[in-house]
Formats: C-alpha cells, sequence, structure tokens
C-alpha cells in the first residue's frame, strides 16, 4: 500500500490562505491503513482547521468527505458541486485525481506521500517496494533489495553491513544480511551463487510517468459503442 | 471552562471528591472507561464550544487499569497540544495528570496549573 504521513499542520493552513469553502477530502484506502488520511483524520483535520479559523479570523466554511477511493474517478463523484478548496488526505495519485476530475476546485496536499510499503508493527510503517517495473525478488528470498538495501545494490552485501545493521543507520537492518540469512534458511545458497547482472532501469524512473495497459481489460470497439450509449 | 476527561477507575473518583470540597466551578468532568479512549475530534470540539483547556486525568502509568491506556492518552495529550498550539492558540491548553483514586489533591492541583497557564495566555 501506499504510505503517508500528515503534512504538519502550520503548513497546511499556509496553503488555504485566502480560501472560503473548505472540504477536507479523506480516504478510506491506503492513507486510512497507515492513520494518515483516512476518515478519522480527516475529520480531525476539519476540526482543527475550523478550529484555527475561529481563532485566527479566517472565515473558513470546512466541511469533511470520505471516499472509498480516491485515486478512482468512480468514487470521487460526490466531490460534484463543491467549491473553493480541497485538502487532500489521500496520497499524491488521488489528490492529482481529484484535481483532473474537477479544474476548478484548488486540491492542496494535506498530506506528504512517501513509498510503496507495509505496517511493521503497531504505528510502524516500511518502505517495501520501489516501483522499479522490473522485480526480481524470486532471486533475492522475495526482500527487495532495490528499496530495503541504502545502495539499492543487486549483488550485496557491501562493507558497510555490521552485525545485520547498514551503516547508514544502527536502526536499519541490513537488506543483504537477510537476503543471505533468509536463503541459508531456505536451503537455497545456490541462490547467492548467482550474480544478477546490472539493471535495465528503462522500467523505472526514467522517460516521464510509466504506463501500464492491460488490453484484457481495454474497452473493444462494441464495448465502447455500448458503454457511450449507456 | 476546563473540560477534564476522567477515567472511570482513577480520575473520576478523584475528581468527585475535589469538586465536592468546593472551588472548581469551571470545571466540566467528563467520564470515560479509559482516557486511552478519548478521540482527538472530541478536545477539538470541546475547545471550538468553548472550552479553556482540556485535562486528561488518568490513572498512575505504573498502575493503569488497562494497563497501557494511561500511556497511550499521554502521548495524544501532547500529540493534540501541539495541533491546537499549530491552529492558534495559547500553549499548553491539553495535558494530562496521572493520578490514583485517592489522590483529590493532585486532580486540584493539575487544574490549577492548567488554569494559570491559560490565564497566563490569555484565553484561547
Amino acid at each position: 500500500m501506499i504510505i503517508a504521513e500528515r503534512k504538519p499542520l502550520t503548513e497546511v493552513i499556509e496553503m488555504l490562505d485566502g480560501a472560503q469553502q473548505v472540504t477536507v477530502l479523506g480516504c478510506r484506502s491506503c492513507t486510512a491503513i497507515c492513520l494518515a488520511g483516512g476518515e478519522k483524520e480527516a475529520k480531525e483535520m476539519a476540526e482543527t482547521l475550523s478550529l484555527s479559523s475561529e481563532l485566527n479570523g479566517k472565515g473558513w466554511d470546512v466541511s469533511t468527505l470520505t471516499v472509498e477511493r480516491a485515486c478512482e474517478k468512480e468514487f470521487l463523484a460526490p466531490l460534484e458541486g463543491r467549491k473553493g478548496t480541497v485538502v487532500s488526505m489521500a496520497c499524491g495519485v488521488g489528490a492529482q485525481v481529484a484535481q483532473a476530475m474537477f479544474p476548478m476546485l484548488n486540491v492542496v496536499p494535506g498530506v506528504n506521500t512517501s513509498n510503496m510499503g507495509a505496517p511493521e508493527s503497531l504505528g510502524v510503517f516500511v518502505e517495501k517496494c520501489a516501483g522499479c517495473g522490473d522485480c526480481i525478488i524470486h532471486l533475492t528470498a522475495g526482500i527487495c533489495p532495490i528499496a530495503r538495501c541504502a545502495k539499492s545494490l543487486l549483488n550485496g552485501p557491501c562493507g558497510g553491513s555490521q552485525n545485520g545493521k547498514c551503516e547508514v543507520s544502527p536502526d536499519t537492518p541490513c537488506a543483504w544480511d537477510q537476503i543471505v540469512k533468509a536463503q541459508l534458511e531456505r536451503g537455497r545458497a545456490d541462490l547467492l551463487q548467482v550474480i544478477i547482472p546490472p539493471k535495465d532501469w528503462r522500467s523505472s524512473r526514467n522517460g516521464g510517468p510509466r504506463r501500464i495497459v492491460n488490453p484484457e481489460a481495454v474497452p473493444g470497439e462494441r464495448q465502447k459503442a455500448w458503454r457511450d450509449e449507456e | 471552562m476546563i473540560v477534564c476527561y476522567c477515567c472511570s477507575r482513577s480520575g473520576m473518583p478523584a475528581a468527585l471528591k475535589a469538586l465536592e470540597a468546593g472551588g472548581l466551578d469551571d470545571v466540566l468532568v467528563k467520564e470515560v472507561p479509559c482516557t486511552a479512549l478519548v478521540e482527538g475530534i472530541q478536545v477539538l470540539q470541546d475547545l471550538r464550544r468553548g472550552a479553556d483547556g482540556v485535562l486528561f486525568v488518568g490513572c498512575l502509568l505504573e498502575n493503569c487499569a488497562h494497563h497501557y491506556g494511561s500511556e497511550v492518552a499521554a502521548r495524544k495529550a501532547v500529540s493534540l497540544e501541539r495541533t491546537v498550539r499549530d491552529a492558534g492558540s495559547g500553549p499548553g491548553r491539553v495535558t494530562m495528570v496521572h493520578l490514583a483514586e485517592h489522590q483529590t489533591d493532585r486532580f486540584r492541583e493539575a487544574v490549577e496549573g492548567l488554569r494559570a497557564t491559560i490565564n497566563k495566555g490569555g484565553g484561547l
């Protein structure tokens, strides 16, 4: 899932300078799970902005709306008819979809979108995937070295690995130490002999926004015509 | 007005005894099963409705009836204090006191401390 964290309130307040109608948009998907922008957080943000408005005489008319998934147009229909500024508690994707769907609204981010990760323990979320577009975790015991190694080494560990920790921080586990231990435990030491060749980064952050097309799901001519009639 | 969220095990008995003794007319007591259950939105709504400060009154950290509820509430109070300050209020409007049910004086001191902070900052 996408991991985000709440933006400092002072930043959000600054972005609302001159606003009148403010809608705080929550999302019940990823940002709800990482406790940054779900229904509860959106309502709390709305209440905080109302308090701030009253204390500072800003005159904001604050309301809140939470949708199932802000990154899908279908779920954003309830935004129709709203005016002014939208504080998006959804991830950067949701905020952009909302802005594209309703160009007359001013969508501002209420969270900082960080990475693709998973909950590690209560309140702790860790990056797991870098979205490089060419997955190799079958060779690395299901541990992504691109996202979880500070140097994104394809063959490791490096000399900075000490006692299972990475040299960048004593709190950061060395991904390659984890990979080696996991492969030995699984009896797959042979995979450690495989030299992973230099990566073809063209599928990663290179050449603008990436586009994935699933031909099965793209409507054909008849389907399109039928849908248009509807 | 000071809103006090009181744990039914510790804060509530202490608050009731303190209220009986008088001198706390500006205190509104709200009983909760555990202070950890107080939601941020409730505190923010209290402040918007005219409360000058909010006090969490929970168990002693080492003797919490819900094991760690008092600890959770303390973190919540710190975070809410920051939020309310960033929203534009004076500092120290949300705080927490840990006490046992017989520590009536501790409750009174906490209320007086919060009242002094509010008066120093000139209300919300």
